[in-house]
C-alpha cells in the first residue's frame, strides 16, 4: 500500500521537473531502457537490492554503470536518487503510472481500453468521439486485450469503470437472480 | 457458513428428495422464474468505482482506489462476498470482509455499492433466526420483508423522547419490586460467568407474552450449542411468536460479531418508530468488545487501555443511545435495552463493566456468592439499582417495595453483626426473622417469572409479617397455596390490583383479612405453625 504512494510521488516529482512533453518524453525512454537493462541482469538486481552492500558503494556502481551508458542529465540523477533512497525496485511500477499522470498533468484524461479482440480503427475512431463527449477535454485511450470479458468491451479511467463485457452482464444477472 | 445453516439446509434437501413430484414443480417453477427475470433484464453500461485488493489477511483486506468511498459503505469484493469500508485513508481503504477471507486475493477488483449496511427488519422477521446480516439460519425458508433498516443509525434526540415512566415487567420478584425495568431504559445486567445472567434475560423475554412487546435475542460470541438451547427454550415456552433471534456464533468472523447488537437494534427500531415496543438483549457486549479490539487492532488502529481501541466506549454508547421511549407525537414507541457484561472474579472496574455502567440506566449486579448460597436470581440488592426508579413501577407495587427495601437493608446490617454470636435483643431478632423470610419470598424459579399483582401480594404478605410464624423452608409452599387460594377463593382482589394498579385503604383491609384467613388454613394444612 505504501509503496502505491510512494510510486506516485517519485513519478510526479519526475513529471514536474520535465519541461516539456519531448524532455518528458527522452526522460521516460532513457529509464524505459535502464529498466530493460536492469531486469536483464540478474547479478546486477541482487548488488543492487541487496541489504549487505552499503549504500555508497551501490551509488558507486550505479554511478560507474551511468558513466558507460548514455544515460545523462536528470534520468541519470533520478537514478542515482532511487538507489540512494532505496527504491529501486519501484523503478517498473514509476513507469507504468508515467503516462497517466502525465496526461492528468496536460488536462488529458486517460483510459484503458479493455477488449476481447483488438478494435479496428473506426471503432476506435468512435470510441474517441463518444468518450471526447463525455469528458469535455482531450482523451487517450490505451488499448489491452482481455479475453476474461467474453465479448464487449470495458473502459477503465482511473478508479471508475465503464463496464459494457459479457462478463459484467452475466454477473450482475446472476445477482438479481440471486438477490430475487 | 455455520454448521446450525448446513443442519437446516440438509433438512431442506431432504424434504424436497423425499417429494419426488414437487420437486418437477419445483424445477419448473425455477426455471419460469428464471425465464421471467432474464426477459425483464436489461443490458446497460454499468458504471461502477472499483479498486484493488492490495493485501488481504485475517479477515481484512486494503484496498488501493475508491477514493469516494462512504465511512461503514458495502464494498463488492469477487465470489459474492462483502465488506465494510472502515478505515480511510489517504492512498488506501481498510476493509473488513462479511465473509472467508480465502475467497479474496490480492489484485481482486472491489466494487462501490453505494449503500450503508442494511438488514432486513420488519414484522415478518418475527419468530425466525437470522445472522447479523439478515440471512436466515433456522432452515425455514427466505425472510420476505420489502423493508430494511440501515444498521447504523442516529439515536433519537432529547425532543421526540419521554421519560421512561411504562413499566416493562420482567417477572421476577426481585427485579419488578426492587430495580424496577421500564420501556425505554437500558437496565445492565452484570456478573460472573454461571450467575444466572442469560436467565434473567430469558425469563424476562417469556413474561413478554401477550404483553406486545417485539423481543430481539442477539446473541454474540456464544457457543452455537449454547444458542440453539436458548432458542430451544424459547419455544418450549411459546416465546418465538413474539422474538426474533440474531445470532454471531464464536464460530463467525469477528466483523459479524462486531455487527451483531447494530442489526439487532436496527430490526428493535423498526418497531420502536411504528409505535411498538421492543425490547433488546444482548448478550454479551463483554465479547462485542473483544471482537471490536480484534478488528481495530487488525486495521492497525492504534491501542488504548487494555487494547482496546480508543472508541470502545462510543461502540457502546451510540448503540445503547438508540434506546428510547418516543413522545406521543412520534407515534409513542419504544426500544427497551437489556446488555449484558460478564464480569471476571466480580471485578466492576474493568474498562468495558465501567464504561457500559455509565452508559446505561442502572445495572442488576449478579454474584456467584449468593447463587452458591441458594439465592437464586442471585442478585445483590444491596448495590444494584434502577437510575429511573420508581417511576416504573405501578403505584401498587411502590406501596410494598419501599418498605421491602428498608427491611432488606435494615437485616442485611444486622446479618454482619449478629455473625459474632451475641445475644440479640427481640427487635433486632424479629428483624432478622423477617429478613430472612423476605430472602426467602425474592427466591424464583428459573422459567417461572410471576404476573405482578401475585408479586405483590407476596411481598405484602412478608411486609405485614404474615409470614413470620413460619419456617424458612415453608415459605415455598406457602407462596405456592397462598396464588392458589387466592385464584380459588377471592379472584376479585387479584383482579382489583391488576386493574386499579394501587392499593387503597379498603382494599388493604380485605387483602389482610384474605390473608389471614389464609394463614388459619394453611396452618391446619400443615399441621400446626412455628419451626
Amino acid at each position: 500500500m505504501r509503496s502505491q504512494v510512494l510510486v506516485k510521488r517519485y513519478a510526479q516529482g519526475l513529471i514536474s521537473s520535465a519541461k516539456d512533453e519531448k524532455e518528458f518524453e527522452s526522460l521516460r525512454h532513457q529509464l524505459r531502457e535502464f529498466q530493460h537493462l536492469f531486469s536483464a541482469q540478474k547479478n546486477l538486481q541482487d548488488v543492487l537490492i541487496s541489504p549487505f552492500l552499503p549504500l555508497t558503494k551501490k551509488t558507486e556502481i550505479v554511478a560507474q554503470i551511468l558513466a558507460e551508458i548514455p544515460l545523462k542529465g536528470k534520468a541519470g540523477r533520478f537514478l542515482l536518487l532511487l538507489v540512494e533512497n532505496n527504491r529501486l525496485p519501484l523503478l517498473p511500477d514509476i513507469l507504468d503510472r508515467l503516462p497517466e499522470l502525465w496526461n492528468e498533468e496536460q488536462g488529458i484524461a486517460t483510459f484503458i481500453v479493455n477488449s476481447v479482440i483488438p478494435l479496428n480503427d473506426t471503432q476506435k475512431k468512435r470510441l474517441e468521439e463518444k468518450l471526447l463527449k463525455l469528458e469535455k477535454r482531450p482523451v487517450s485511450l490505451s488499448y489491452r486485450i482481455d479475453p476474461s470479458l467474453v465479448a464487449g468491451l470495458s473502459i477503465k479511467k482511473g478508479n471508475i469503470v465503464y463496464d459494457a463485457s459479457l462478463q459484467g452482464e452475466l454477473e450482475s444477472l446472476k445477482r438479481k437472480i440471486s438477490e430475487g | 457458513m455455520t454448521p446450525l445453516y448446513k443442519e437446516s439446509w440438509r433438512a431442506l434437501n431432504e424434504k424436497y428428495l423425499k417429494d419426488s413430484d414437487r420437486m418437477e414443480i419445483k424445477a419448473d417453477e425455477i426455471s419460469k422464474i428464471i425465464q421471467r427475470q432474464i426477459e425483464g433484464y436489461e443490458a446497460k453500461v454499468d458504471i461502477n468505482e472499483v479498486g484493488t485488493v492490495t493485501s488481504v489477511g485475517d479477515g481484512i483486506a486494503r484496498i488501493y482506489g475508491l477514493d469516494r468511498v462512504m465511512y461503514n459503505e458495502l464494498l463488492e469484493f469477487p465470489n459474492d462476498l462483502y465488506g465494510l469500508a472502515l478505515n480511510l485513508e489517504e492512498e488506501s481503504v481498510g476493509s473488513v470482509l462479511l465473509g472467508e477471507s480465502h475467497l479474496v486475493k490480492e489484485g481482486d477488483l472491489v466494487k462501490r455499492t453505494h449503500r450503508i449496511m442494511q438488514v432486513p427488519s420488519g414484522p415478518d422477521l418475527i419468530g425466525r433466526v437470522v445472522n447479523p446480516l439478515g440471512i436466515p439460519l433456522d432452515g425455514k425458508g427466505p425472510v420476505k420483508t420489502d423493508k430494511y433498516m440501515v444498521v447504523e443509525r442516529l439515536a433519537p434526540g432529547v425532543v421526540e423522547r419521554l421519560p421512561v415512566k411504562e413499566p416493562l415487567q420482567t417477572g421476577i420478584k426481585a427485579i419488578d419490586a426492587m430495580i424496577p425495568i421500564g420501556r425505554g431504559q437500558r437496565e445492565l445486567i452484570i456478573g460472573d460467568r454461571q450467575t444466572g445472567k442469560t436467565a434473567i434475560a430469558i425469563d424476562t423475554i417469556i413474561n413478554q407474552k401477550g404483553k406486545d412487546v417485539v423481543c430481539i435475542y442477539v446473541a454474540i460470541g456464544q457457543k452455537n450449542s449454547t444458542i440453539a438451547y436458548t432458542i430451544k427454550i424459547l419455544e418450549d415456552h411459546g416465546a418465538m411468536d413474539y422474538s426474533i433471534v440474531v445470532a454471531a456464533s464464536a464460530s463467525e468472523p469477528s466483523p459479524l460479531q462486531y455487527l451483531a447488537p447494530y442489526s439487532g437494534c436496527a430490526m428493535g427500531e423498526y418497531f420502536r418508530d411504528n409505535k411498538q415496543h421492543a425490547l433488546l438483549i444482548y448478550d454479551d457486549l463483554s465479547k462485542h468488545a473483544a471482537a471490536y479490539r480484534e478488528i481495530a487492532l487488525l486495521l492497525r488502529r492504534p491501542p488504548g487501555r487494555e487494547a482496546y481501541p480508543g472508541d470502545v466506549f462510543y461502540l457502546h454508547s451510540r448503540l445503547l443511545e438508540r434506546a428510547a421511549k418516543y413522545n406521543d407525537e412520534n407515534g409513542g414507541g419504544s426500544l427497551t435495552a437489556l446488555p449484558i457484561i460478564e464480569t471476571q472474579a466480580g471485578d466492576v472496574s474493568g474498562y468495558i463493566p465501567t464504561n457500559v455502567i455509565s452508559i446505561t440506566d442502572g445495572q442488576i449486579y449478579l454474584e456467584p456468592e449468593l447463587f452458591n448460597a441458594g439465592i437464586r436470581p442471585a442478585i445483590n440488592v444491596g448495590i444494584s439499582v434502577s437510575r429511573v426508579g420508581g417511576n416504573a413501577q405501578i403505584k401498587a407495587m411502590k406501596q410494598v417495595a419501599g418498605q421491602l427495601r428498608l427491611d432488606l437493608a435494615q437485616y442485611r446490617e444486622l446479618v454482619t453483626f449478629a455473625q459474632f454470636g451475641t445475644e440479640l435483643d427481640r427487635a433486632s431478632q424479629a428483624q432478622l426473622d423477617r429478613g430472612e423470610r423476605l430472602t426467602e419470598v425474592l427466591k424464583q424459579g428459573q422459567y417461572e417469572p410471576l404476573v405482578v399483582e401475585k408479586q405483590i401480594l407476596i411481598i405484602y404478605a412478608g411486609n405485614r409479617g404474615f409470614l413470620d410464624g413460619f419456617a424458612i423452608n415453608q415459605v415455598k409452599d406457602y407462596e405456592k397455596a397462598l396464588y392458589e387460594y387466592f385464584e380459588k377463593e377471592c379472584p376479585d382482589v387479584l383482579k382489583q390490583i391488576a386493574e386499579k394498579k394501587e392499593i387503597s385503604p379498603e382494599m388493604d383491609e380485605a387483602i389482610s383479612e384474605a390473608i389471614k384467613a389464609f394463614n388459619q388454613k394453611f396452618e391446619r394444612e400443615i399441621g400446626g405453625k412455628r419451626e
